[in-house]
């Protein structure tokens, strides 16, 4: 089957997507309660991080970006240890897309539907989000491509009317908790670049020359919307506060409010943050079945969806509650999930440096 | 592979339909009643009385109503906003416990306001309240909060728009009367509740309580200034049977005093909050005549806290401009020579309200209401650091600053004044000794 490519643009607005889509949950909230105050440097330091650890990525794939991932594992440590390092990327990914799905659906359920039962909302979500997948990485980057302006200003425009409400004292004392968890989260919350993981794990779709554009746009752009939205954040809401909700954004689009005629706009919030949750939920599973199909040699992806589809839609239902997902996605898998995301390539160069694989610098991509 | 897609367009559809649908979680507009304001007080047969003022839609279409009426009756329907009082062990159980007989789902999505009792405020069982009602989906952070002198229940029944059909409108229009006023403060629930949790501010809440000090027939007044009454004390007849005026203050998640209506403005002065207000003094040059100035915030406060051997000092520099809106005594404040002196007696007036208001925060309240605290935020750099301040402690014994810069930029429609016609004193048309 012809792999179907995507553009540097559609890359760097798909990757931007699914990375950001984290503003629309938890994520401000837990930044806050990390570094209170200081959260915003959280962000900066864990983003120059990613930067560099993008490096490792890089080289990776100046080295083996011919290849999928599988083939470059299994070239690279051999069949059985090769195929144990792509279960190690893609059971991770199975079960933070089952999270996430399980998220967005709890999330819908608190903020909209709160009398739809929670497995309604999940069954719409992979359902659609499965046909989604079906279509293909090209219809994904491309609908990421249509909508990612207009999620972007609608965020904009949420944070620009909760000015009335910001309060530039809430900003200090300027080293929140601490340069201890300043540094400790920020090497941690590196983990929230960790879709990049899509550069190495499904190479194919990009073009290799544009690669290292690529992946520094999107992690530059991501952090840039990370900032804004942190700092936004802690201007409007005392960071002992700010670390309460579960969805930090849309309490301040329930904030704003401009005398009688401007109030209530958190309907527009929801819109988008569906869009950006199916966006996030199909390229999950476009990828999970797009690395499986490149492992066990199959021609097509597009048979493995129905049952990924049903498997991530069991797991989703393995926590018992949203405050379980929460704690398991945020305080355990994303505190540790950058050992894997960034530790896989550099592991495989390793591997490879020993091992004498690997073609020559002087037919790297550029 | 293209016959194989053509079940997907239909899929998708029918996907995005269940959507739209708002599966079961919708409710029509009519099988609902919307709660406009709450009042929550210690019950005397369970832990709390709720009393919810519920929007009458057939009102708000323009039918006729009683709501003009000034009666309290218990009666839910038939008035142009029913209100309805159930004792309850929670807000919550009290939704559910109306349920029974209004007939329409109790939905508190569109709350304007929540009004706690003074009884609850000051025994701190208000403060407790409140986390749980940013806890629930429905209520909003941007609802107003008061304490209200009489019972939130009476309250309810009082809040009868005069001019308004829609008592939502009503609500809303009376809590932002504080910006063209300034005898209340603009408190939202969001505000009052990050204010509860953080070090360096302390609260305050708008007060209400219903009209009770009717103007008498006969006697003399002497002068009384407007913002110098608290809710209740206005002499009024007429209107609606209540009074928005002068704020609550708290301290730890208690009520520890009232302020005026004067203190309220100057609170709100001092917070950067204040917008404008019409302020009556005595006229410096001629002190039996009363003149009115319209003031404005000319800038946010200056406020900068500083640590020395002593403890904590504080400058803060208000700046504000003004309008003469009237004055009888026909001094003409628009001549250089006079007008410096009403800017200075103005400014001394609002400095000496302000320390006043100062030494009862530091020695009465012991509250920084003030939120000199969040500027004293700036002098440390950890959370660990401020803690270890104890700003608290420090602001009781701060040395506090007040500086007041007014400018009288505009003197009504006359540029001129012409004195009144007094040929005994020897003032003839056409003399002007100014």
């Amino acid at each position: 089957m012809q792999e179907n490519k995507i553009g540097e643009t559609e890359a760097i607005v798909l990757l931007t997507t699914i990375m950001t889509g984290k503003i629309f949950l938890t994520f401000p909230n837990t930044m806050v309660g990390y570094g209170g105050n200081a959260s915003w440097l959280i962000i900066l330091f864990s983003g120059c991080l990613a930067l560099i650890l993008f490096s490792f990525i890089l080289r990776f794939l100046n080295k083996f970006g011919g290849n999928s991932f599988p083939e470059s594992a299994e070239n690279i440590a051999g069949p059985y240890l090769g195929t144990m390092i792509v279960l190690a990327v893609l059971l991770p990914w199975l079960i933070d897309v089952a999270m996430t799905l399980r998220k967005f659906s709890e999330m819908m359920v608190i903020i909209a539907l709160p009398e739809t039962p929670i497995s309604v909302m999940v069954i719409t979500f992979i359902v659609a989000s499965a046909i989604v997948a079906y279509l293909g990485v090209n219809t994904i980057s491309r609908a990421a491509y249509l909508s990612f302006p207009l999620s972007l200003g609608a965020v904009l425009f949420i944070i620009i009317l909760t000015y009335p409400a910001w309060n530039l004292d809430w900003l200090f004392p300027l080293l929140g908790k601490g340069l201890d968890p300043i540094l400790r989260y920020g090497i941690l919350r590196s983990s929230d670049y960790g879709e990049l993981n899509l550069l190495y794990a499904i190479p194919l779709i990009f073009y290799s020359q544009q690669i290292k554009r690529i992946g520094y746009k999107s992690i530059v752009l991501t952090m840039l919307i990370f900032l804004v939205v942190i700092i936004t954040y802690l201007l409007t809401f005392p960071a002992v506060v700010g670390e309460e909700p579960y969805l930090p954004l849309y309490m301040m689009a329930r904030g704003v409010y401009l005398g009688r005629f401007l109030q209530r706009i958190e309907a527009v919030f929801v819109l988008f943050w569906v869009i950006n949750g199916y966006l996030w939920i199909s390229i999950g599973i476009y990828g999970f079945c797009k690395i499986l199909c490149d492992l066990l040699r199959l021609p097509d992806y597009r048979p493995l969806i129905l049952p990924t589809a049903i498997l991530i839609l069991a797991i989703s239902f393995i926590p018992a509650s949203l405050p379980d997902v929460v704690l398991f996605s945020i305080y355990t898998y994303r505190e540790y999930s950058f050992i894997l995301i960034f530790g896989i390539p550099a592991l495989l160069l390793l591997i490879a440096h020993l091992r004498g694989k690997g073609v020559p610098a002087e037919n790297e991509a550029k | 592979m293209k016959q194989n897609k053509r079940w997907l367009a239909p899929l998708a559809l029918f996907c995005l339909l269940l959507l739209f649908s708002g599966c079961g979680s919708h409710y029509e507009p009519d099988a609902l009643s919307y709660v406009l304001l709450i009042g929550i007080d210690e019950g005397t047969q369970n832990n709390l009385r709720i009393s919810f003022m519920i929007a009458n839609p057939k009102e708000l279409a323009g039918g006729s109503g009683a709501q003009n009426s000034t009666g309290g009756g218990d009666e839910v329907k038939g008035t142009a906003s029913p209100v309805a009082t159930v004792e309850s062990p929670s807000l919550y159980a009290a939704m559910n416990m109306v349920n029974t007989f209004v007939g329409r789902k109790i939905s508190l999505m569109h709350a304007k306001g929540i009004i706690f009792s003074e009884k609850m405020a000051r025994n701190g069982s208000m403060a407790i309240f409140i986390p749980a009602l940013t806890q629930y989906r429905e209520t909003r952070g941007t609802a107003f909060l008061a304490v209200s002198k009489d019972k939130p229940e009476k309250i309810l029944h009082e809040m009868k728009p005069l001019l308004e059909a829609n008592p939502a409108k009503y609500i809303e229009l009376l809590a932002a009367t504080s910006q063209y006023t300034g005898f209340i403060p603009s408190i939202q629930l969001q505000e009052f509740y990050n204010e509860s949790k953080v070090e360096g501010i302390a609260p305050v809440s708008i007060l209400f309580a219903s009209s009770k000090n009717k103007p008498s027939e006969d006697g003399k007044g002497s002068l009384r200034r407007e913002g110098a009454y608290v809710a209740g004390q206005m002499a009024k007849r007429g209107g609606v049977a209540l009074e928005a005026m002068g704020a609550a203050a708290f301290r730890d998640g208690k009520m520890v005093g009232e302020l005026n209506g004067d203190e309220t403005t100057l609170q709100a002065m001092l917070r950067g909050k204040f917008k404008r207000g019409i302020f009556s003094m005595e006229d410096p040059l001629k002190p039996k005549n009363i003149l009115s100035m319209d003031v404005v915030s000319a800038r946010k406060p200056k406020i900068k806290v500083r640590l020395t051997n002593q403890g904590a000092v504080i400058d803060a520099k208000i700046s504000l401009e003004g309008n003469l809106l009237g004055a009888t005594s026909t001094i003409d404040y628009a001549l250089p020579k006079y007008r410096p002196i009403l800017e200075k007696d103005f400014s001394d007036m609002i400095k000496k309200q302000a320390e006043d208001l100062i030494i009862k925060t530091q020695q009465e309240y012991k509250a920084d209401i003030l939120g000199f605290g969040t500027k004293a935020r700036h002098l440390v750099l950890t959370q660990k650091q401020w803690q270890e301040l104890k700003w608290r402690d420090l602001y009781e014994q701060a040395e506090v600053n007040i500086e007041v810069d007014y400018k009288l930029r505009r003197t009504g429609n006359l540029f001129r004044i012409m004195p009144l016609l007094k040929p005994e004193q020897g003032i003839d048309e056409g003399d002007n000794p100014q």
